[in-house]
C-alpha cells in the first residue's frame, strides 16, 4: 500500500513539475514571440521610412543622421530625436537599433543594402537576442 | 482487505489518468509551441519574400526604363508591336547576385520576373488613328514571383512565397509624327504661310542667302498650310514640365552637357540652350519658344532631335553646327525661325514664315538630315513610373 501511494505521489510530482515547467516555458515563449515581433516592427519602421526617402536622396546624403535616424551607431528605438513622430508601444523603449547602409552595383543597377540590427538595451528584455533585418533599395529612374 | 486494495488501486488509477492527461496536454503544448515557432519563422520569411519581390520589381522597372531607351534592346523589340497577352521574361542580374544578402541563413530564394502586355490600343482617346505602324498606348504588367526554401528540405517545398504584380502605362510614339504619307518632314525647308518661297533650294533676300541642300527633295505637300505635327497629345510622354523639370529629369543634363532625348516632352516657357550640347537618343522637345546659343551635335548618326516651338519663335544665335529639326508653327501662323549668325543647320526647318529682316546678312545653310525620313527607326517607348494597378498575395 505504501509503495503504491509513494508511486502515485512520484508520478503526480513528476507530472506536476512538468506542468509547471510547461506553464513557465509557455510564458517565456510567448514573451519571446512578442519581443521578436517588436524587434521586427522596430526594424520594419526604419526600412519603410528609408524606402519612402528613396535611393536618390539616401545616396546623396553624407550625414550621419537621416530623418533623425542615426547611422552606424546604436540608438534607442524610442529616441525623441527622430523627426518621424511615430507612436510606438512602450516596450519599444527597451530596445535599441543600429542602421548600416552599403552601396551595391551590378551592370549599371545601383542600390543600397539597408541593414537594421535590433537588440535589447543593456541586455534587459527576457532572452531576446540581437536580430538583423535587411532590405535592398534600388535606384529608380 | 480486498476493499482497501481496491481503494489503493483506484488512487493509483486516478493518478495514472491525471498523469496521462497531463502527458497529453504536454504533448499538445509541445506541438503548439513548435507550430508557434514555425509561424514566427514563416512570418519573418514572408516579410523577407515581400521585400525581395519589391527589390525585384524596382530592378525590373529600372532595367526596363533603361532598356526602352535603347532600340537594340530585347525589351524594346518585345514592346514594339506587342499585342495584348504577350509575355517576355526579364533577366535581372542584380537580384540574382544580391538577393541572398537579405535571405536569412539556412534558406535560399528562387525568383522570376515577367513582362505581360495587358492591353494595347492603336488609336487616340478621341478616336483618331495613329499612322505610325506601331504607335499607340497600352498597359504593361511587371509580374514577380518569389519563393523561399529551407536548404535542408530535400523536397524543395517553398516555406514562404509571394507574388507581386504592378501595372504601368506605356506609349509607343514615332518621333517623326507620321501621317498617312509617312514622315511629314520631307524637305529641308518647309514654310506653311509663305508660298512664294516654297520648294526653292535657294532663297535670297537683302544681303542674305538661305541655301537648302537636299539630294532628293520631293514636292511640298499641297495642303502644307494645314500641316499639323505632334497633334496626338496622348503620345506625349510628359506635359507641362518646366525647364527645371527637364534638368531634374536629366533630359537636359548640364553636368554631361547632354540632351538625353527619349519620347515627346512638353515644357512651358522658353528653352534656352547655352554652351555646347550633345544629343543622345531620339526625342522631341516642345516648348513655347527656343533660344539656341551654341552648337548641338549628335553623338551617333541615328540620334534625332526635334525642337518644336508652339507659341513663339526659335532664335539661333550661333554659327556653330546644329543637328536638329527646328519647327515653329502655331494656330495664328506666326511661328518663325530666326538666325542672328550664319546658320549651319543639319536637319530641317518647318515654320509658318521666315522674317528675313530679323536674320543676319550672311549665307545660311540647311543640310537635310535623312534620319528625318526613317519613320520605322524613330519609335520611342515611354513607360510611366506611376503604378495604376497592383496585385499581390501568396500566389498569382
Amino acid at each position: 500500500m505504501l509503495t503504491e501511494v509513494l508511486l502515485a505521489i512520484f508520478i503526480l510530482g513528476l507530472t506536476s513539475v512538468s506542468a509547471f515547467y510547461m506553464i513557465s516555458a509557455s510564458g517565456r515563449e510567448t514573451a519571446n514571440s512578442y519581443h521578436q515581433l517588436i524587434c521586427e516592427q522596430i526594424s520594419q519602421e526604419v526600412i519603410e521610412v528609408f524606402i519612402a526617402i528613396g535611393f536618390n536622396r539616401l545616396s546623396e546624403c553624407h550625414e550621419q543622421q537621416i530623418a533623425g535616424y542615426r547611422l552606424n551607431e546604436w540608438q534607442a528605438a524610442s529616441d525623441d530625436g527622430q523627426k518621424a513622430k511615430i507612436m510606438r508601444p512602450d516596450i519599444c523603449a527597451a530596445f535599441e537599433r543600429k542602421i548600416t547602409m552599403q552601396l551595391l552595383e551590378k551592370d549599371g543597377i545601383n542600390a543600397i543594402l539597408l541593414n537594421v540590427a535590433v537588440r535589447p538595451r543593456n541586455g534587459g528584455v527576457g532572452n531576446a537576442a540581437e536580430s538583423n533585418y535587411s532590405a535592398i533599395l534600388v535606384e529608380q529612374p | 482487505m480486498m476493499s482497501i486494495r481496491r481503494n489503493n488501486g483506484s488512487a493509483l488509477l486516478i493518478v495514472m489518468v491525471v498523469a496521462i492527461s497531463l502527458g497529453v496536454l504536454a504533448l499538445s503544448y509541445f506541438r503548439v509551441a513548435r507550430e508557434n515557432r514555425h509561424s514566427e519563422k514563416w512570418y519573418e520569411l514572408r516579410s523577407t519574400a515581400i521585400e525581395a519581390a519589391r527589390t525585384i520589381h524596382e530592378e525590373a522597372y529600372a532595367t526596363l526604363h533603361k532598356d526602352l531607351k535603347n532600340p537594340k534592346s530585347q525589351a524594346f523589340w518585345f514592346m514594339l508591336g506587342a499585342v495584348s497577352g504577350a509575355r517576355n521574361e526579364l533577366k535581372l542580374p542584380f537580384a540574382s547576385q544580391n538577393l541572398g544578402r537579405i535571405i536569412p541563413d539556412g534558406f535560399s530564394c528562387r525568383h522570376s520576373c515577367e513582362l505581360k502586355i495587358v492591353s494595347f490600343k492603336a488609336a487616340s482617346p478621341d478616336g483618331r488613328p495613329y499612322f505610325g505602324r506601331n504607335e499607340g498606348h497600352g498597359i504593361v504588367a511587371i509580374q514577380t514571383k518569389v519563393e523561399i526554401f529551407g536548404n535542408r528540405d530535400r523536397q524543395r517545398l517553398p516555406v514562404a512565397q509571394y507574388y507581386l504584380e504592378m501595372q504601368h502605362d506605356y506609349l509607343v510614339a514615332s518621333m517623326l509624327s507620321p501621317d498617312s504619307n509617312g514622315s511629314p518632314f520631307k524637305n529641308a525647308l518647309m514654310l506653311r504661310r509663305q508660298r512664294e518661297h516654297d520648294g526653292k533650294n535657294t532663297i535670297s533676300a537683302d544681303n542674305l542667302q538661305l541655301l537648302a541642300y537636299q539630294t532628293d527633295a520631293p514636292p511640298l505637300p499641297e495642303k502644307i498650310e494645314n500641316l499639323q505635327v505632334f497633334d496626338r497629345y496622348a503620345l506625349w510622354a510628359r506635359k507641362d514640365l518646366t525647364f527645371e523639370d527637364l534638368v531634374r529629369l536629366r533630359i537636359i543634363d548640364p553636368r554631361t552637357r547632354a540632351l538625353n532625348l527619349s519620347g515627346i516632352n512638353h515644357c512651358r516657357g522658353t528653352i534656352r540652350l547655352d554652351g555646347q550640347w550633345q544629343i543622345r537618343g531620339q526625342g522631341v522637345l516642345i516648348a513655347d519658344s527656343f533660344e539656341i546659343n551654341d552648337s548641338i551635335k549628335k553623338s551617333e548618326g541615328s540620334d534625332l532631335a526635334i525642337f518644336y516651338a508652339r507659341r513663339g519663335k526659335i532664335r539661333v544665335n550661333t554659327g556653330n553646327e546644329i543637328h536638329a529639326a527646328l519647327i515653329a508653327i502655331n494656330q495664328s501662323g506666326t511661328g518663325t525661325v530666326e538666325a542672328a549668325r550664319p546658320l549651319n543647320l543639319n536637319g530641317m526647318i518647318l515654320a509658318d514664315q521666315l522674317f528675313f529682316q530679323n536674320w543676319s546678312p550672311d549665307e545660311h545653310i540647311i543640310v537635310y538630315d535623312r534620319t528625318l525620313t526613317e519613320t520605322e527607326k524613330a519609335y520611342q517607348i515611354s513607360i510611366s513610373r506611376w503604378v495604376n494597378y497592383r496585385r499581390s498575395g501568396e500566389t498569382s
